[in-house]
């Protein structure tokens, strides 16, 4: 899968956690918590969902190497 | 035959509007079933009924505005039951209150529902959970749940879904929670003597703790810090009872049971602070689980009306990314509201040397006619006892 395939696919997952956001205005590399307003709990849901759906189990140490969908792609290309 | 009324969702309330009914004259209800849906300033919620019977009459159609204390429909009860105890309807705001415009009568098409799949033994569900298992044809039979004394959540619902497919917000009126708020506020600042106190709390233990504890848990079983606030205060509570309750006819009304109110900011603007129902007495886990399953619930309008009528006490934490301390507004009648900045690395003075810590901001404001800084503190000085040891909470 390509990173904006990977993108595209974090992106539907983030819609889904987040659905009071447009996710359609969230730039590759917006940090998903300074730039896009993730809370704590939204970024664990965030995790979670990614965990469940591409099978991605990122640990907690490893949260800042995904806090942006295009760092999160590279992480799941890496991984 | 009972009266099902519209009932009075905090004290920034004084009417709603019935957007949805989830039950029709005839339907066989329980104790727990949602049966409307209703807006108000602050959103729709679930509204759910305390009895058990059938549904004889509904008087007030999809669209109507009432006030508070009207009657939406007749149910013919069999067993009667206690609704949860909160503070009796608020007053309503001062007729000078500017009133919002009337909330048109909604328009949005309502998706057709499926019931939830019924068994002889009905397992534990939230009725918010079972209406999801409905929506995503989940089979909750059988199934495992995080929630409170095992009850199945949405969370688990959507995990054995696969994907969530979470429907937008409902009735969401930006302006309308602005004025929401407002009321509420005005009338906290007017009618409460507030008292500050204000704790720094070293996070260092509580934090090495939920490393260690996170390394070695399931992705979906990780905890976050709100769970041990949440569950710190709840306990301190039961030390310091004077706080926690509500103040109504000038005198206090405590609580036995400690409902903690958990603000919630939402990004469409505004804010909520819905109930974890017996905080205290809740595992880290299930604790975690609740918020998990209301932080989800409020960003989609899922919040029932039992959880926005009886919360005995706020706390509201600001997250990693907030601001270093917050002097909270008491949401009327409650008796207390207690806030964590965001916890920050700061020099601090451990067995006589400096040292660098992750240290947090514990605030209290208080209701001056119902306790004293006293027992405030002592609040403050429990919730950071518990704190140092995360692994009893």
């Amino acid at each position: 899968m390509s990173d904006a395939e990977t993108i595209a696919r974090l992106r539907t997952i983030l819609g889904g956690i987040a659905p009071d956001l447009d996710v359609a205005t969230v730039a590759p590399d917006d940090d998903l918590r300074n730039d896009i307003g993730l809370d704590s709990m939204d970024f664990l849901n965030f995790v979670i969902a990614a965990h469940e759906q591409l099978g991605v189990t990122v640990p907690e140490a490893d949260y800042g190497k995904v806090s942006s969908l295009l760092k999160f792609a590279r992480y799941i290309a890496a991984h | 035959m009972s009266d099902f009324l519209m009932p009075s969702l905090g004290a920034d309330m004084d009417k709603g509007t019935v957007v949805e009914w989830l039950k029709k004259p005839g339907d066989h209800i329980e104790r727990g079933d949602v049966l409307a849906v209703v807006e108000t300033q602050k959103g729709a919620f679930e509204i759910e009924v305390f009895e058990q019977g059938v549904l004889s009459e509904i008087l007030v159609p999809v669209g109507t505005e009432v006030p508070v204390g009207a009657v939406l429909a007749r149910i013919d009860g069999m067993v009667a039951a206690k609704a949860p105890a909160g503070p009796p309807p608020a007053v309503a705001p001062p007729a000078t209150a500017a009133s919002p415009a009337a909330a048109p009568p909604a328009t949005r098409p309502i998706p057709p529902r499926r019931e939830a799949p019924r068994s002889a033994e009905r397992p534990r569900i939230s009725p918010a959970a079972a209406r999801r298992a409905a929506e995503l044809g989940v089979d909750v039979r059988g199934l495992g749940g995080s929630g409170p004394g095992g009850a199945i959540t949405i969370a688990d619902v959507e995990a054995v879904a696969g994907a969530p497919i979470v429907a937008p917000r409902r009735g969401f009126d930006p302006a309308a929670m602005r004025q929401a708020i407002a009321t509420a506020m005005a009338r906290s600042k007017r009618e409460i003597p507030h008292y500050y106190l204000s704790l720094p709390i070293d996070l260092g233990r509580a934090t090495e703790w939920l490393a260690e504890e996170n390394a070695r848990r399931d992705v979906g079983r990780r905890l976050l810090p709100a769970a041990l606030l949440l569950k710190a205060v709840a306990l301190a509570l039961r030390e310091v009872p004077q706080l926690n309750g509500f103040w109504i006819d000038d005198a206090p009304k405590l609580s036995s049971a400690i409902h903690v109110g958990w603000a919630i900011s939402l990004r469409g603007g505004g804010l909520m602070a819905p109930a974890i129902h017996d905080a205290d007495r809740l595992t880290l886990d299930q604790a975690m689980a609740a918020l998990r399953d209301l932080v989800t619930r409020a960003r989609t309008a899922r919040i029932r009306g039992s959880e926005m009528m009886n919360p005995t006490v706020t706390v509201t934490s600001l997250g990693e990314r907030g601001a270093d301390s917050v002097l909270g507004v008491i949401y009327p009648p409650q008796l207390a509201i207690v806030g964590f900045g965001a916890p920050r690395m700061a020099a601090s003075i451990v067995d006589g040397e400096i040292r660098q810590r992750p240290m947090v901001q514990a605030t209290l404001a208080a209701d001056h006619r119902a306790s004293d800084g006293a027992g405030g503190s002592r609040l403050l000085a429990a919730i950071d006892r518990h704190l140092q040891k995360p692994e009893t909470l």
